[in-house]
């Protein structure tokens, strides 16, 4: 029996099943959808964060009892926290108003500030609250900057150097370049990438293989005179454009939103260059071929299109795991990492985010593995396609 | 012309066929009647390559099936009992797919899909998606995909399933033309009237073995009956079936 590829019979099956596909309203929607839903999410969690984290608002904390303490109110305003006197913080902070901090100062604040003895301030907020949290670690903050600020002048008046208070004077020295700090934050748009060729090629490996099967049309085209090898080729090709354009138009729609996001005011002023997302795109399409083999293998097994796409979800969530466990541990680049589909691809990003521009033959290693081992799963394929348990339907 | 040497095939503890032997000559229809679960399907595989017997052997004109099934299978139009068509492809698309399939290209690939609409009425639905045919219209297009090719051996099974009365009387006489031109038909039905107005020879098969054999008259002569339901009937021996 010939096992070789027929080419005519490759082209046949590969020119039928991309009609077959792109008429595929679902196939078309799949891509579309994740093209859409990728940036639309990063811009609201991105958007979300940087409210978050924004520093550029004045926070309002109802005080009671500060005109004790001279100057505490100048010195907090310096820090953009403004006091409003009240007089009773803790009903103000209960009432659940717009002030969620309140600070209190009890009578006698002074006498004991002139007596050099400890003075007890207190902030009111409700602990269950993020918002108060933060509210009051910044409060805390401030006042400690001012505590700091009166010791220094008590000692000074009484001759000492504030030095003396102060044997270590702690640095920190930041080596990361402003791409290296981007890349940190711009990685978690590399699962975008990494599994925008499953979601691609997902629904026409589906209906090509698990849906063939369930219409009874595997049957009929099995009993023409071709081999599994050239039909689940010329389905591999096709189920292979739809992930890499997926891959590629992810990218596309990274490019379009990553410099609308609000990245600057989380510190971050750099932004991959057109040649870094060019080099992103070939990574996530590079992994299309081994996408479709994987789902192709598992949608083998599979006698209906539900039954499929179960098998399939599973099978791109694994390497999924995969990828968010190396991001999170993020061990030292080892060979078995090159060879690794999805952690290859997943180095590659990294390199690129970091612009530390991967080498011709870093790209040969890193992609390279994982386009053989496509090939194989595919050759897989159409050997599971020759048992007689294909022809079996539910 | 279609061989069967006693071919035996089970699965598990299920003895889907036991031993068939038939023999299916050019130019004459040969109709294989069984119940449901008889072992027909099994033996249809056998024949086109996708189960392998345990022991005999299929021949398909001069190839052996388990040495050369893609020479066999393009000596071979099938329309399976299941459609299986592409919903979203259109009649012709799907004539070019299957056409390519069998080596079929360009203008000769076009003449073929011309010829056999025109054969079986069907020129009309050429340019339409199969999405939104009736039965009677897409079991055109599965028997316009058979003939397609122009094969030596046609194997069709309940082709006048979902046919109107017309159609299925301008079937008949279809295959009525190709016995004339020589072809070996295999043919299943369910309709006696039909089998026995069509086929020359009739194959009986019940749980897995042929139990009869014979043209429509000499079956009926052997089971003692006048009407080839009854006929068929008694030599299957058991009801078992039928009313699936």
């Amino acid at each position: 029996m010939s096992h070789s590829i027929n080419w005519l019979h490759l082209k046949a099956v590969f020119i039928k099943e991309a009609l077959d596909a792109i008429r595929d309203r679902r196939s078309l929607m799949a891509v579309a959808g994740y093209v859409l839903m990728g940036p639309v999410l990063i811009w609201i969690s991105f958007t979300a964060i940087s409210e978050r984290e924004s520093v550029a608002t004045t926070l309002e904390v109802a005080a009671q009892g500060v005109d004790a303490l001279p100057g505490l109110t100048t010195a907090l305003a310096a820090q953009d926290i403004e006091l409003i006197a009240k007089d009773d913080a803790q009903a103000v902070v209960a009432e659940g108003g717009d002030i969620i901090l309140g600070l209190r100062v009890p009578d006698g604040a002074l006498d004991d500030l002139h007596s050099g003895k400890p003075v007890r301030v207190e902030m009111i907020l409700d602990e269950s609250d993020n918002g108060a949290r933060r509210a009051q670690r910044r409060l805390q903050q401030a006042l400690g900057a001012w505590s700091q600020e009166l010791t220094t002048l008590r000692v000074i008046a009484r001759g000492v150097s504030p030095s003396l208070l102060q044997p270590l004077d702690v640095q920190t020295v930041d080596l990361s370049t402003s791409a290296e700090r981007a890349a940190l934050l711009l990685g978690s748009f590399q699962i975008f990438l990494l599994i925008a060729a499953f979601v691609g090629a997902m629904n026409v490996v589906i209906d090509m293989v698990a849906g063939e099967r369930e219409r009874h049309s595997l049957e009929i085209l099995l009993a023409q005179p071709v081999n599994t090898l050239s039909v689940l080729t010329g389905k591999w090709l096709v189920a292979t454009a739809f992930g890499a354009l997926c891959g590629v138009l992810t990218t596309v729609a990274l490019a379009l939103i990553i410099p609308r996001l609000p990245i600057a005011e989380l510190g971050i002023a750099h932004t991959p260059t057109l040649h870094g997302y060019a080099l992103m795109a070939l990574v996530a399409a590079a992994l299309a071929p081994f996408a479709t083999g994987l789902q192709m293998v598992a949608a083998s097994f599979a006698r209906t299109f539900k039954e499929a796409q179960t098998y399939l979800s599973i099978s791109f969530i694994l390497p999924m795991f995969v990828a968010m466990g190396i991001q999170m541990l993020q061990p030292d680049p080892q060979t078995w990492m090159q060879l690794t589909p999805m952690v290859a691809q997943q180095q590659l990003l990294d390199q690129i985010l970091r612009e530390q521009w991967p080498s011709v033959a870093d790209y040969v290693l890193g992609l390279g593995p994982t386009l053989l081992i496509g090939l194989v799963l595919m050759w897989l394929a159409a050997l599971l396609h020759r048992r007689e348990q294909i022809l079996q339907t539910a | 012309m279609i061989r069967f040497d006693n071919v035996n095939k089970s699965f598990g503890k299920v003895h889907a066929c036991r031993d068939i032997s038939l023999h299916a000559p050019d130019g004459k229809i040969t109709g294989v009647l069984g119940p449901n679960g008889a072992g027909k399907t099994t033996a249809l595989r056998c024949l086109l390559g996708l189960v392998r017997p345990d022991s005999g052997q299929v021949e398909v004109d001069e190839f052996k099936v388990a040495d050369d099934p893609i020479s066999a299978r393009s000596r071979l139009g099938v329309l399976p009992d299941q459609f299986g068509l592409y919903v979203r492809l259109t009649a012709r698309e799907h004539l070019g797919f299957f056409g390519r399939l069998h080596g079929l290209q360009g203008s000769e690939l076009d003449a073929a899909i011309d010829n056999v609409a025109e054969r079986i009425g069907m020129t009309e639905l050429l340019s339409r998606r199969v999405q939104g045919f009736s039965q009677g219209e897409r079991m055109k297009v599965a028997l316009g995909r058979a003939l397609l090719h122009n094969p030596r051996n046609l194997v069709l099974d309940e082709p006048t399933r979902g046919l109107d009365v017309m159609a299925a009387r301008s079937l008949r006489e279809l295959l009525a033309k190709e016995r004339a031109a020589g072809r070996c038909i295999m043919f299943s039905s369910h309709v006696m009237a039909e089998v026995a107005a069509l086929c020359d020879r009739v194959v009986i098969i019940a749980e897995g073995r042929v139990t009869a054999e014979g043209s429509p008259d000499d079956l009926c002569q052997q089971a003692g009956e006048p009407e080839l339901e009854d006929a068929f009937v008694k030599l299957i021996g058991t009801t078992r079936g039928l009313a699936a």
